[in-house]
């Protein structure tokens, strides 16, 4: 969980549903995950030096990487494959 | 055992979150979620459905305090719908297995399925069969490494939260909470207050919930998740006669004062009754008091505001409700206490 990802804020700290709850801390040494995936300015500097990423767009939908990297969201099933590498990271942070 | 373990579990709740494969998750298309209510109203008659921007708003606040409805839902006027199985929405009763399929929120597709004390395996069943039946007519976004496609990438995987909601007083009040939070750390479980801020809860109710993973299947999840509530429940219980072997006094004083309150008070605020009745809740648990199993989970909920509101127009203003809430109260604690 190092690495910043880009996560849908509105994913976190969510129950089950999707509804507001209260993450219990567990003391010193825990990181919530909120502070944990803050997202923004690591994963904006992480694809700035990559500026060749900017150009993917998913032809079904039309969300790029630059709406990908801001919102954590995909667009739609399509852009699983446009965004396959991305996602694959996600995944391994996730571990 | 088994019964003192029912005793600290309210509810259980199975959520598939689902995608329709190419069509857009912030689609705008008015009648995008049309069809897909429809196959779920044929496959099974007594569910109807029922657009947000028709959705009565007193109707509307009570399934958002019930955890059956998200803001994101009721924020979504142009194509939001609701499938639900029973013929009134707004209706709460322990009986019920209450079923709401929420189209247009962050996925298209989300079914819930809310059931009261600890059975995982049937809300599971009945929202899979409800999957089941949409993936008959509609093409399901899924892919093989991925599991089911969802909006945030983090939720891929089964698209299945399993959650427990647990009364846990003793390791709340001891703190011990964070000891268990962070024993879980690494299980892919997560634990919650459910009302309120910071790691004590009001009324100390938490949800006990699997975290979106790729490496297990819904029936390891449902599996883990029973097994990490069993042991959380273990620990509750052997707190709780620790507790009561330290204090006995103290712990009998403050429930029968709460006892006293909720069947004398003449008006009672939410915060105020989730209080006492969590202290009425720990002496039935521990053998103080005896209510009619699930009648103090049930007024958990049904003293909420909205959800009060909805079983009567006037307690929209404050004063009557707290007169109603204080009158629900003592009724259901008389009818429902055992000798
Ligand atoms: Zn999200
Ligand atoms: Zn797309």
């Amino acid at each position: 969980m190092g690495k910043s990802v880009p996560v849908c804020s509105g994913c976190l700290g969510k129950g089950a549903g999707g509804f507001n709850v209260t993450e219990v801390s567990s003391g010193p040494g825990f990181y919530s995950v909120k502070q944990t995936f803050t997202g923004g300015p690591q994963f904006k500097n992480f694809y700035d030096g990559k500026k060749v990423a900017q150009s993917i767009v998913c032809t079904n939908c039309g969300h790029d990487l630059v709406a990908f990297e801001s919102s954590g969201k995909m667009g739609c099933s399509e852009c699983y494959n446009v965004f396959n590498e991305q996602v694959k990271r996600i995944i391994r942070n996730r571990k | 055992m088994k019964k003192d373990i029912n005793s600290l579990i309210v509810s259980t709740r199975v959520r598939l979150a689902r995608n329709l494969e190419r069509v857009p998750f912030k689609t705008e298309v008015v009648d995008a979620f049309d069809s897909v209510a429809t196959t779920i109203k044929n496959a099974n008659p007594h569910y109807l459905s029922v657009r947000i921007d028709q959705l009565h708003g007193k109707v509307a606040n009570a399934l958002y305090e019930q955890h059956l409805i998200s803001r994101e839902l009721l924020s979504n006027s142009k194509n939001g719908m609701i499938v639900v199985k029973d013929d009134k929405v707004e209706d709460v009763t322990r009986s019920n297995e209450r079923v709401c399929v929420m189209l247009g929120e962050e996925d298209h597709i989300r079914i819930q399925v809310i059931k009261q004390g600890f059975d995982l395996q049937s809300c599971f069943n009945t929202a899979k069969k409800i999957s089941d039946d949409i993936s008959k007519e509609h093409k399901i976004a899924h892919r093989n490494d991925f599991g089911y496609l969802t909006t945030c990438p983090t939720n891929l995987g089964t698209g299945m939260r399993a959650s427990v909601m647990m009364f846990l007083p003793a390791l709340s009040l001891t703190n011990q909470i964070s000891v268990v939070a962070r024993q879980l750390k690494g299980e892919k479980i997560t634990i919650r207050g459910v009302y309120g801020e910071g790691s004590k809860s009001a009324g100390y109710m938490y949800q006990i919930s699997n975290q979106a993973c790729l490496e297990l299947d819904e029936g390891e999840i449902l599996e883990k998740v029973n097994e990490i509530v069993r042991l959380i429940a273990v620990r509750e219980i052997d707190l709780q006669k620790s507790l009561l072997d330290e204090s006995p006094d103290q712990i009998i004083n403050q429930v029968m004062r709460s006892l006293g309150i909720l069947t004398h008070a003449h008006m009672i605020s939410s915060d105020e009754a989730v209080e006492h009745l969590a202290w009425l809740k720990l002496g039935d648990c521990i053998g103080i008091v005896k209510f009619k199993p699930g009648a103090l989970d049930d007024l958990f909920f049904v003293i909420q505001p909205a959800t009060l509101t909805t079983q009567n127009e006037k307690a929209s203003e404050y004063v009557t409700r707290d007169k109603m809430r204080a009158k629900k109260i003592s009724e259901v604690l008389r009818v429902s206490r055992m000798k």
